[in-house]
């Protein structure tokens, strides 16, 4: 899994959420939009939110909170969570909540 | 002291001259026209409004007349003035208590941000509030109405008012809108309250409106605590029933159906969320009114029930 980018909130986006079971509403402050995320979504957003994270931070999130029984199949897990993340990442880059930089970017 | 109580001379005076002042619910309505159709209309289904007194303040100055032309020699239209502004095309005059009602529901959709306004009729009974929002041809007024007829208070049927606290709904009871086929549905329902007289080749094709009963006019003034959201669709071709949806989900569809959600900004998205969280959220889709209505009972005593 390639790990040279971190994902980050830019300073000039807030959001509100409200979170349901299984499912959350997003209000971006800046664009006024309101999107609907599911639960792992919302968590992969509020991870992002609290600090950036890299890929792998992210991978290693979904880990500790996918169900045991998903876990068993490992390798195929690994391959799974990777293209579920570069969907949600890049879902979450389309609605103006994340952005993302190169590693030498840092500032 | 209500319409009802002043002669028919009187009324049709005022309407024609300084003009007629009566409460909507928390709003207060001056209304000015010369016109016959809407002076009938008028004391047909708003005799049981209060008259507002001549120190008491108006939110909607309303006019409806004829437009300024000669048109009106050969085709008589009618125009609606707000605050002295025109801001749509004239009608066929014979639509004009129709215009009234369409012109009013654009004075309180651009106006009142005061409330969050939602594009749904809103009725209750024994404390259970029921959000109903719905586009065009949903079937929303339709089920409405007819929930009246089960006992159900009217407060809205087109503009769902939220307080801004999301916790309760403000009544602006007015007369229902039906259209087409849902007249007659709507008369066979309910045979003794009055409607105002169909008028066809409308832009929602044929129309009519029917009056609000007395005892939701007397009870505008108390709120509803919302309890139950239901997004009605009506569909001759299905069986009818209701399937749970998410809350997060229904945020976003009532969002869809409100006039002012993206002004009010962060207040809309913080009130939307609260007046989802205390409510149970479901579709409804139907093909029998009677059916619907019954559903619709056994729910809401389950949440009465639960609360």
């Amino acid at each position: 899994m390639a790990d040279d980018e971190i994902f980050f909130v830019p300073d000039d986006i807030s959001f509100l959420t409200k979170k349901w079971e299984g499912e959350s509403v997003v209000y971006n402050e800046a664009s006024g939009e309101t999107n609907l995320l599911d639960e792992r979504t919302e968590g992969i957003l509020r991870e992002i939110s609290s600090a950036p994270q890299t890929k792998l931070q992210l991978a290693k999130y979904l880990r500790d909170h996918l169900s045991e029984k998903i876990l068993k199949e490992d390798h195929e897990v690994s391959r799974e969570i990777d293209d579920y993340l570069g969907l949600v990442l890049s879902q979450l880059e389309t609605l103006g909540l994340i952005d993302r930089r190169r590693r030498e970017d840092r500032r | 002291m209500r319409l009802s109580e002043l002669d028919e001379g009187e009324l049709r005076f005022r309407l024609n001259s300084s003009g007629l002042k009566f409460g909507i619910g928390t709003f207060n309505v001056l209304l000015r026209t010369p016109l016959p159709i809407v002076c009938e209309n008028v004391i047909k289904l708003y005799e049981d409004y209060p008259l507002v007194p001549d120190e008491g303040f108006i939110d909607f100055h309303v006019e409806l007349r004829s437009p300024s032309t000669t048109r009106h020699y050969f085709r008589p239209q009618v125009a609606f003035y707000f605050d002295g502004h025109n801001p749509f095309k004239p009608l066929p005059q014979d639509q004009a208590f129709a215009m009234f009602e369409w012109g009013l529901n654009w004075c309180i959709a651009n106006a009142a941000h005061q409330f969050l306004n939602i594009h749904a009729a809103v009725v209750e009974k024994d404390g259970v509030g029921l959000v109903l929002p719905g586009s065009p041809g949903s079937g929303k007024s339709t089920l409405c109405a007819g929930l009246l007829s089960s006992g159900w208070r009217l407060l809205s049927d087109e503009m769902g008012l939220v307080a801004l606290d999301g916790r309760s709904v403000v009544p602006v009871p007015r007369p229902i809108g039906l259209k087409n086929n849902s007249i007659q549905v709507i008369k066979s329902l309910l045979p003794n309250m009055p409607m105002s007289s169909p008028v066809d080749d409308t832009a929602k094709g044929s129309v009519a409106h029917l009056k609000p009963p007395r005892e939701s006019l007397e009870m505008a003034a108390e709120r509803a605590d919302p309890k139950l959201l239901i997004f009605p669709k009506y569909d001759s071709e299905t069986d009818t029933r209701l399937t749970p949806i998410g809350k997060g989900y229904s945020v976003l569809k009532i969002a869809d159906n409100s006039f002012n959600y993206n002004i009010l900004g962060v207040k809309g998205f913080r009130v939307m969320s609260q007046l989802v969280d205390q409510m149970r959220c479901f579709d409804l889709q139907y093909a029998n009114m009677a059916e619907a209505i019954s559903l619709i009972n056994e729910l809401a005593g389950s949440v009465r029930q639960a609360s």
